[in-house]
């Protein structure tokens, strides 16, 4: 008995821990459930972007923002931020610390960035080369008339990536620097499962188009949480739940999430092209993909180019971004592999401290000289 | 060697063995623990490599075959019915006078040919602009000593900013 008593008093007994260990969590998890409500009210209280910025041009739905710094601009060439299509882009300038604009911003270059805006169902008809040779021609435009420079430096991120090359390749004079990041190129990989899902046995994308006209958001939506839905259905809830009490890393969530659920829908023509052109055909590698009037030649690309990819990057694999130095003229040319998801890339916490610094110090370098006043 | 059609039958049973699979991975990542850890550290190590096991399992599925043709199905199912209920609705709007999507989607046409043919011709326009100039530079060089009229343009400009110099005394 006194042997027995002996054991279970004592601190070391591991069964005496679990115990402790068990009934701590439980009061944890009585604690968290009480915070549960507040979630609705933190929700509403977040706000959007880190960075300053003005409206300074506007198309229709799209916008250009200006970024203005403590600062005035030291880079004599501008740099223009070009996103996806298919989500908003305050992802690049999410909230103060998870800013890829506010490193270039801070670096002192002339930053701009294309908010797309949200397509109606009389934009169905747009092309790709509408938006390449129209809009993003007339902001780029836009852009080298305020700054009062030749050529503009492009920053494009997933799809706009994509169309940041496409624009470089049909016009390269305009175009100083390159910077790509996750942007996809070679669609041969099956790494991807979007590169299966969208083979032409499977995906029939004329008649998805002609159906639905512009790709509903929805679809998006549920296209990109199919990729992980262990991950994003099960391990992120629970995630969640356990850190409640964190304020920190429910702000980060709850924004983040904020923005994962803001799908906005594709142009119909845009995403038949896509699907089409790149997913099933592969026709840009080949130098063989239409926009407009012309065939792009990723060889008449000859600026400076970095070409940043995920490492676990699901959507857009590294084998999808990075053949792209092996195929454009520039002798500038490098790569980053770095060691993060697709969003990480951009708002993941070693991305800021590692990843921005290092592509702000590559684009200075080629950027032409600073003004006075540089340190 | 994966099946053109696969069976709605091994589609089934592809789902199911995805589930086998996943239990039998779940059960060796759940005694794979040594009771001497710390409990809430090993019971989040044996849920995450629980959790590892099943996105492991889900990622072969969504792989497979019989995944991607009953998504196929899935879609088609969906577009017929998109197109049915569209083409429903049109009909409707149209015998109550109104304008159907077809309509609309023909004017959008007329006005995107239209824009086409207009930024074709300013195209056409601007290029036999710049051939134009270009011809009349070269002519007021070939006449020798006199500046290309751009020249004499900037001088004329350059002339008008400067402030006039006072004349001392």
């Amino acid at each position: 008995m006194e042997t027995c008593m002996a054991t279970l008093n004592d601190p070391s007994n591991p069964w005496l821990k679990w115990q402790q260990s068990l009934a701590q969590e439980s009061f944890a998890n009585w604690r968290r459930m009480a915070r549960l409500p507040f979630l609705f009210q933190k929700s509403r209280e977040l706000s959007k972007g880190a960075t300053h910025a003005d409206i300074v041009f506007q198309e229709g739905g799209l916008r250009l923002l200006h970024y203005r710094g403590a600062t005035p601009a030291r880079f004599p060439v501008p740099l223009l931020f070009v996103f996806a299509l298919v989500n908003r882009p305050c992802i690049l300038d999410l909230k103060p610390g998870r800013s890829v604009v506010s490193h270039f911003v801070e670096a002192g270059f002339d930053t701009y960035l294309i908010d797309w805006g949200s397509p109606s169902q009389a934009d169905r008809w747009r092309t790709l080369g509408d938006y390449i040779n129209g809009r993003l021609m007339d902001v780029v435009e836009a852009v080298r008339q305020r700054a009062h420079s030749a050529r503009v430096s492009l920053f494009g991120y997933c799809m706009g990536g994509t169309m940041s090359t496409l624009f470089a390749a049909l016009h390269p004079g305009k175009v100083q620097n390159l910077i790509l990041l996750a942007a996809g190129i070679d669609f041969a990989t099956t790494e991807g499962l979007l590169n299966l899902w969208c083979r032409p046995e499977y995906f029939d994308v004329d008649k998805f188009v002609d159906a639905y006209g512009n790709c509903p958001a929805e679809f998006l939506q549920a296209s990109f949480l199919l990729l992980k839905p262990v991950q994003n259905l099960i391990e992120k809830p629970i995630n969640l739940f356990e850190h409640l009490e964190d304020d920190a890393f429910v702000e980060d969530f709850l924004t983040m999430e904020m923005w994962l659920n803001d799908n906005i829908a594709v142009p119909g023509e845009v995403f038949r092209t896509f699907v089409k052109n790149l997913y099933q055909q592969n026709l840009l590698t080949q130098n063989r993909m239409p926009v407009g009037q012309d065939i792009v030649d990723l060889r008449t690309i000859v600026c400076p180019l970095l070409n940043i990819a995920g490492r676990n990057d699901d959507l857009v694999p590294c084998s999808q971004s990075l053949p792209l130095n092996d195929r454009v003229s520039s002798k500038d040319r490098k790569s980053i592999v770095f060691p993060s998801g697709h969003i990480g890339l951009a708002v993941g916490s070693k991305a800021q401290t590692q990843l921005w610094p290092e592509a702000c110090k590559w684009l200075a370098e080629r950027s032409g000289i600073p003004s006075a006043g540089t340190p | 060697m994966t099946e053109p059609n696969p069976s709605p039958e091994s589609q089934t049973l592809a789902f199911l063995r995805i589930w086998t699979e996943s239990f039998a991975k779940l059960g060796q990542a759940a005694f794979a623990f040594s009771p001497d850890a710390v409990p809430p550290e090993m019971l989040r190590q044996i849920r995450a490599g629980i959790f590892q096991a099943l996105a492991h399992s889900w990622d072969e599925y969504l792989r497979s075959p019989q995944f991607l043709e009953s998504m196929k199905e899935t879609m088609e199912s969906g577009m017929a019915m998109r197109t049915f209920t569209t083409e429903f609705l049109s009909n409707a709007r149209r015998q109550m006078g109104g304008a159907g999507l077809e309509e609309v989607d023909g004017v959008i046409l007329a006005i995107r040919e239209l824009e086409r043919r207009v930024l074709e011709r300013l195209n056409a326009l601007g290029d036999e602009l710049a051939g134009i100039s270009r011809r009349l530079t070269a002519l007021e060089t070939a006449l020798g000593g006199i500046a290309p009229r751009s020249r004499r343009a900037k001088d004329h400009a350059r002339r008008r900013k400067a402030p006039r110099k006072e004349s001392d005394g």
